[in-house]
């Protein structure tokens, strides 16, 4: 027999409890009763604001570095920095010749990595200034990201290959693919680096970023359609679709099925994740391919969901501020038009992270000064 | 831009880490305390513990851990802080060496829940559990940085982990791991080439909450381990494993071995209680047994040290030192406490409160059984030794009748005077001579080197006494009363005052005969109200050669010749109050006359002898009541004693004036004594007794302690009926009272419990009440019983509206726990009756839709932080709360403070913002909003634009308004942060006070103090200093910080950062007074060798390293 849970000495899951007691626990406790307010914030969003000024449909979004602005992709290849306060578009480039799929800022500030869906170059690396400086073009990789410890590296992805190169001189230093399997293992493979840099996942195999010769680890893929993998950006564990695997044992740690298929974004401490089934803006339009209406927040100690916010429809494009205050969503409100007509098929919504959906003010006094969408 | 001067006014108390060795010497058992950012050095004596040295650490020590190096005859200290640097230090001729340091922190992994763990094996490989999943192991050499390489565990939650002790020499360890399944111990040993763990043994699901390995010494060999029901001994072998059940829900919380053996282990739990486990062995381990000893403050760490003597360090409550005794004490417990550390964390609240001129702070402290309020104040202290009823005195003479020390003490109240003999510690009452018990005195004392005369002054005249002889008796020729006397015994000088006559006497002793001589008379232009005598140096083995004496009704202060009576000085008081005591004294090679009025004031200034001339004149204040002076003695040094209700001592610093208050509440009167009994003590006189007493020479803070036995929370004070108002919870286990405060009132009300079903088992429920407690007792008057599940969680006093009466307004929220937010609760207005505080009504109560955090009144409105609104209520006497407006826009505002029509917010992540109250539109305006995130801890306004915030990580910063950036579209101007410092503790309250008021004639002027309360028990101020002295103060800064090594071998600039997560900002707009003020602390030729190295800073601003060293003393007297 187990012996049961004692719940004695635990830390309350009431905020309000937690906020009391939180001078009398002991450091331990004090980390727990943290990360449980961390959790309390990531259980609420609330909209506020909508950019829907463009002609052209949103792909994907991304916050810059300070969280001033909102880095918009479009489906037409062209990039906006949209201030959030004032909603001012401050700078458009136009990156690439099809619709956005990656934008990845350097964390710096000085440098953006932007990927888009097929037409040739796929990524290319910017120089942040006045205006965004082409620094080089990753003509076949179709994502292109940087390293985690340092801004030294890049790596690339095209089909199942990965190629890291020196973000210096732009060269590729080594290329990871495994020979033993033709067909891609994921749906949409995104090579990536664990955040020591010392590991690379690409299409569900593990190496040692020194030698591409022999993999580490090849992780099975248990289902049929597994979408992309990431690490964990606490450097233990791997993500691969449903499944979190510890990367030092490569034992199966969790089976979360609410992640199938799903795009994943961290916040800042990688304690919280949220995750969303997007859909892909060049895909055809079928039932299957039809992405969620809905993101999740996930506890990253125990992936169990906190919150499902339901958007109604469909999502592209999902991203989280770096202060943990805001989470980017483009949301598809008109059915997809094809790429030779014109028009705005989405929206991107800015969400407010910690706090209610509705103005909670019970006694009708005052309506809140942003207003709600919907 | 003014520059924060951050400084603590007293230091951390909390002890959550200790160790024990032989650290300073191989024979010397030593005791190493946490105290934050020191540690604290402690030898143990047959006397008990005493303090070797303090080394001040650049960072919060998290870990200490002592070990024995390979032929080393002393043990080592690592020390672990916060932000991962690490030390390896020895005690090498008497001082710290650092053998080795450097960082050891990794740019990945996550840092444990189950927090920092060292173990060291007997070789001397140190091994440190940080982040999940992996353990690192530390090698260093002598004088380089810290090598670091990481070992993987099998499991990610690793509980925790110790090197085992082995008869071989391999790396064998223990450590309890965590799954979905439960909790398991595993056994492995760690390869040191292919740095792998290889599985020895395990034993799967342990006891759920196994928290603790101890490894067993050799030859028993294996490791105990710690569980809530259950305490397991595993062998290193493959033995079976024994288990003994422990009385339910123990939730361990330290261990020490007791002998070197390992056969006994003293235990502590999270209720206070300390356990005794005893292994029974024979070749292997047959049982377990665990017997209880008794109470002691809930440990965080415990030490057993030698001879039954035991530390136990805690973190709620007071440590404490206790001797284990082989039999019970009457109430059953084996432990004696020796001596009491007080601690006054973790402070819960704080609050500022003068009353009869006494400023102090009141905090409430710890939690559970150990919770307290403290009385925590600034002075000097008297350390009582010995106390006598003796109601009504008013003035105090000390006599050395016939004896080379002072053997009795002439008590006078306002109608006879008491003669009393001091032998030892004993006093009786007995005459003395022909002196006069039946009038008050006036002075007495014994005249001469051989001591032998005696001399009473009393209304009626002046009368020499001597064994054997007549006594002589003079009185003015104008049968004057005698109103004032003073007078010099070693010269037998004596000058009367009566009416406006004065007279200077002296005390002959003519072969057989007594004589009093009249050696001149004056009749002054007014009545004289006081009268003291003196000489150049205020030195009293020569001869007085002046006389001061002040007027009543012309405030004239005069100044004359002794011989002669004339007049070499005058000059008006400016004042139409009388004074009532003058002196005129020799304090740091400066002359000063004194001169203390009616109502309390205390008028000074510099006397110049030669040309016969004052200074400019100074006031402060000390009391309420018309004090008086006196010369005493203390410590080898003259000092002035100012009588009064808040009793200050002047001392004199730099060469000016201090005034340090005393920690006593009234003194009528005081005197030196030194018997063979009170070495070097003083006597006084409060309202009803005679103490006896020494005095401590520096002013430093004091903390009074009143034990409540429950969790305190939160308190405000009401001046109109005398009370404070205390919110508390306690545990009520299945309706059995205990003994805490609130269950201890006179009267009670609200909540009753009903009766318990017998048959069900107890229920722990947690009870939560609001106390009234008088102002000066602390006793509780009325404890207000809230429902179950219903929590006190705020308080505030004060006026609503137009109502002229004054309410406690308490805030409370239903908690359930199944809930992340409450959305219920109330605000409840109560009144206590001015006439019995006995009697507490409940007036009014309001409903609301959450968790009142905190409340303030504004403008006779209330100002709630409920949820994520800051909302505003109108108070009407007839119908009670109306709501009237709110603020939205946080996610959960957990403070609000207000200054003018300004509000801050601070929030539990969004950092803070500034609101208005706009009343003509009645509504609650944002004005001013930082962006970056911020875990909250505290906040408050230095100015109504600039404000300061504490955060969970231990940092603060200070945030203004920029109004050179354009506002928002809905006129909202950015709140900038400009400072930024890491303090290393968490604040969990901030007061705009100070416990100090600044000397006016400091060269340096401070403003805006905020004072603040730690979770570690330290107590802080923060001044602004003008821009003027912004590049002194941090070149300064600098220049001691470049010259100071710390043992850590890191800058100051890099301890200083402001580190929260990722984000890191130099240390700015922010000056350590710590590290200014520890110049003070060094020798004085050093410390002027450093300050010449202090570039200069600007027109006007000094660069001599004496003036700097004089304005660093400045700045250490305001705190």
């Amino acid at each position: 027999r187990c012996p049961d849970l004692n719940t004695a000495g635990m830390v309350s899951t009431n905020i309000a409890r937690r906020q009391m007691d939180k001078d009398i626990l002991n450091p331990n406790k004090r980390i727990v009763s943290n990360w449980l307010d961390e959790r309390f914030i990531f259980s609420r969003f609330r909209p506020i604001k909508t950019i829907n000024e463009h002609d052209e449909t949103y792909t994907t979004c991304s916050f810059s570095i300070d969280d001033e602005h909102v880095i918009l992709g479009l489906f037409s290849g062209d990039v906006h920095w949209i201030n959030i306060e004032s909603g001012a578009d401050e700078s458009v480039t136009n990156c690439h010749n099809s619709s956005i799929t990656h934008i990845e800022p350097s964390e710096d500030g000085t440098m953006l990595l932007t990927s888009s869906a097929f037409v040739r170059p796929l990524s290319a690396l910017w120089r942040l200034g006045h205006a965004m400086e082409l620094l080089h073009i990753f003509n076949e990789d179709s994502t292109v990201k940087f390293s985690n410890s340092s801004l030294d590296r890049i790596i690339g992805t095209f089909s199942t290959k990965a190629t890291l190169y020196d973000t210096e001189s732009k060269h590729a230093l080594n290329s990871f693919k495994c020979g033993d399997f033709d067909e891609p293992r994921h749906t949409k493979n995104i090579a990536s680096l664990s955040p020591c840099d010392r590991l690379v996942f690409n299409d569900g195999v593990l190496w040692d970023v020194r030698t591409s010769g022999q993999p580490l680890h090849v992780f099975d893929i248990l289902k049929e359609k597994t979408f992309n993998g990431c690490f964990h950006p606490h450097g233990n564990q791997v993500i691969i679709n449903t499944e979190v695997f510890d990367i030092r044992n490569y034992r199966l740690l969790h089976h979360v099925p609410a992640l199938d298929q799903c795009k994943i974004v961290f916040n800042s401490t990688g304690n919280m994740m949220i995750a969303s089934m997007c859909q892909d803006p060049d895909a055809e339009q079928n039932i299957d391919t039809i992405g969620s209406t809905s993101f999740r927040t996930f506890d990253t100690s125990d992936y169990s969901v906190i919150t499902t916010h339901d958007m109604k429809k469909p999502i592209l494009g999902l991203s989280t501020s770096h202060s943990d205050t805001m989470v980017s969503v483009v949301e598809q409100h008109k059915q997809l038009a094809s790429e030779y007509i014109v028009g705005s098929a989405s929206q991107c919504k800015i969400f407010s992270i910690g706090r209610h959906r509705v103005a909670g003010d019970d006694d009708g006094e005052e309506e809140e000064e942003e207003n709600e969408e919907d | 831009m003014s520059l924060s001067y951050i400084v603590s006014a007293k230091k951390s108390t909390v002890i959550s880490k200790t160790e024990v060795g032989n650290f300073t010497d191989p024979k010397n058992l030593n005791l190493i305390l946490n105290r934050g950012n020191r540690l604290d050095v402690q030898l143990l004596t047959p006397e008990g513990l005493k303090s070797v040295c303090e080394i001040p650490v650049y960072g919060r020590i998290t870990n200490l851990q002592l070990f024995r190096p390979k032929n080393a005859e002393t043990d080592y200290l690592i020390v672990l802080t916060e932000k991962l640097q690490m030390a390896v230090l020895a005690y090498e001729n008497s001082k710290i060496v650092t053998k080795a340091a450097g960082n050891i922190a990794d740019r990945v992994g996550r840092l444990t829940d189950y927090g920092t763990i060292i173990t060291v094996h007997k070789s001397g490989l140190i091994a440190v559990r940080l982040y999940d999943g992996t353990l690192k192991l530390v090698e260093w050499e002598k004088h380089s940085d810290l090598k670091h390489f990481n070992v993987r565990f099998d499991s990610i939650n690793v509980i925790d982990v110790k090197f085992m002790e082995t008869k071989d020499e391999i790396y064998r360890m223990a450590y309890i791991s965590e799954d979905n399944q439960g909790r398991h111990l595993r056994v492995v040993d760690l390869g040191m080439n292919d740095k792998e763990f290889r599985a020895f043994s395990s034993q799967e699901n342990i006891s759920n909450d196994a928290s603790f390995i101890i490894p067993v010494p050799q030859p028993i060999g294996g490791v105990i381990v710690l569980g809530m029901d259950t305490i397991l001994y595993h062998p290193d072998d493959r033995r079976n494993p024994v288990s003994c059940p422990v009385s339910n829900n123990t939730s361990f919380t330290a261990y020490s071995k007791v002998d070197v053996e390992g056969n006994r282990y003293l235990l502590s739990d999270n209720k206070g209680r300390l356990l005794m486990l005893l292994l029974n062995v024979d070749d292997s381990i047959r049982e377990m047994r665990v017997e209880h000893l008794g109470l002691t403050s809930t440990a965080d760490t415990v030490k057993y040290l030698d001879n039954a003597v035991a530390f136990i360090g805690s973190r709620l409550g007071d440590s404490q030192l206790i001797r284990l005794l082989d039999s019970p004490n009457p109430d059953g417990s084996f432990v004696e406490i020796l001596e009491t550390y007080v601690n006054i964390g973790p402070i819960r609240d704080m609050i500022h409160v003068e009353t009869e001129g006494q400023t102090q702070l009141i905090t409430v402290s710890g939690a559970h059984k150990d919770g307290s309020l403290r009385v925590v104040r600034n002075g000097v202290g008297i350390d009582e030794s010995n106390n006598a009823d003796c109601p009504g005195v008013e003035n105090i003479f000390v006599l050395r009748y016939k004896s080379e020390l002072d053997n009795y003490v002439i008590a006078s109240t306002d109608f006879q005077t008491h003669c009393i003999k001091v032998v030892e510690d004993d006093l009786t009452a007995g005459g003395l001579l022909d002196f006069n018990e039946n009038l008050p005195t006036i002075f007495a004392g014994c005249l001469f080197k051989n001591a032998e005369l005696v001399v009473q002054v009393t209304k009626n005249g002046v009368q020499l006494m001597k064994e054997g002889k007549t006594s002589v008796f003079w009185r003015p020729e104008s049968q004057e009363l005698i109103t004032k006397a003073a007078a010099n015994v070693l010269h037998g000088q004596i000058v009367i005052a009566a009416k406006d006559e004065l007279y200077y006497l002296r005390c002959l002793e003519d072969g057989d005969s007594l004589e009093i001589q009249e050696i001149s008379k004056r009749v002054m232009s007014d009545e004289i109200s006081c009268v003291d005598i003196s000489n150049e140096k205020d030195d009293g083995s020569k001869e007085a050669n002046f006389v001061v004496v002040t007027l009543w009704n012309s405030f004239k202060l005069e100044s004359l010749t002794i011989t002669d009576l004339v007049t070499r000085m005058e000059a008006f008081l400016p004042t139409k109050v009388v004074a009532r005591s003058v002196i005129a004294t020799y304090i740091d090679g400066i002359n000063y006359l004194l001169v203390a009025l009616g109502d309390g004031v205390l008028l000074y200034y510099t006397h110049d002898l030669q040309n016969a001339q004052l200074g400019e004149v100074k006031r402060t204040s000390v009391g309420t009541r018309p004090p008086s002076m006196r010369r005493i003695w203390t410590n080898r040094r003259q000092h002035v004693f100012v009588c009064s209700d808040r009793p200050v001592i002047v001392f004199s610093h730099n060469r000016k004036l201090v005034f340090s208050n005393v920690n006593l509440k009234l003194v009528n009167a005081i005197c030196s004594i030194n018997s063979s009994h009170f070495r070097d003590s003083l006597v006084l006189a409060d309202k009803t007794s005679i103490i006896f007493g020494t005095i401590d020479d520096i002013q430093k803070i004091h903390v009074r302690t009143y034990p409540m036995g429950e969790s305190v929370r939160r308190i405000a004070h009401q001046k109109s009926t005398g009370t404070y108002a205390v919110l508390s919870t306690r545990e009520d286990v299945g309706g059995v009272v205990s003994t805490s405060a609130s269950t201890t009132a006179v009267c009670k009300s609200g909540y009753e419990k009903k009766a318990q079903d017998e048959s069900s088992a107890p229920a722990v429920s947690e009870i939560s009440s609001l106390m009234i407690l008088d102002q000066h007792t602390f006793k509780v008057q009325h404890t207000y019983f809230f429902e179950e599940r219903e929590v006190s969680i705020s308080v505030i006093s004060g006026q609503l509206g137009q109502d002229p009466k004054f309410y406690y307004i308490v805030g409370t929220s239903i908690i359930n726990p199944e809930e992340t937010e409450s959305k219920q609760g109330k605000l409840i207005v109560f009144q206590v009756d001015p006439e019995d505080r006995s009697k507490l009504r409940f007036i009014s109560q309001k409903e609301i839709r959450g968790t009142p955090y905190s409340i303030n009144i504004l403008n006779g409105k209330l100002l709630v932080a409920i949820n994520s609104a800051v909302r505003m209520f109108e108070w009407d006497p007839d119908t009670g709360l109306r709501h009237e407006c709110a603020s939205f826009n946080n996610i959960t505002a957990l403070s609000v403070k207000v200054m003018g029509d300004q509000i801050l917010v601070a929030d539990l992540m969004r950092s803070m913002k500034l609101l208005t109250y706009r009343s003509m539109e009645g509504t609650l305006d944002e004005v001013a909003k930082e962006s970056n995130c911020m875990w909250m801890a505290a906040s408050d306004f230095i100015t109504a634009e600039k404000v300061i915030g504490a955060e969970l990580q231990h940092n603060l910063f200070v945030c203004e308004v920029d109004k050179t950036r354009a506002a928002a579209d809905d006129s909202r101007y950015p709140l900038e942060a400009i400072g930024f410092f890491y303090l290393g503790e968490m604040v969990n309250v901030m007061r705009r006070c100070s416990l100090v008021t600044p000397p006016d004639d400091s060269l340096i002027q401070v403003s805006q103090p905020i004072m603040f309360g730690t979770v570690d028990g330290s107590i802080g101020l923060v001044v602004q200093i003008d821009e003027k002295w912004k590049k002194l103060l941090l070149n300064v800064e600098k220049a001691i910080a470049d010259s100071i090594k710390n043992c850590l071998q890191i800058d100051h600039s890099t301890y200083r950062q402001f580190s929260m997560k990722k984000r890191v900002e130099p240390a700015t707009g922010f000056v350590d007074g710590d590290l200014i003020e520890s110049i003070l602390d060094i020798e004085r030729s050093a410390a002027l060798q450093i300050l010449s190295r202090v570039p200069a800073s600007g027109d006007g601003i000094p660069t001599d390293p004496a003036e700097i060293l004089k304005i660093i003393e400045d700045l250490s007297r305001i705190h």
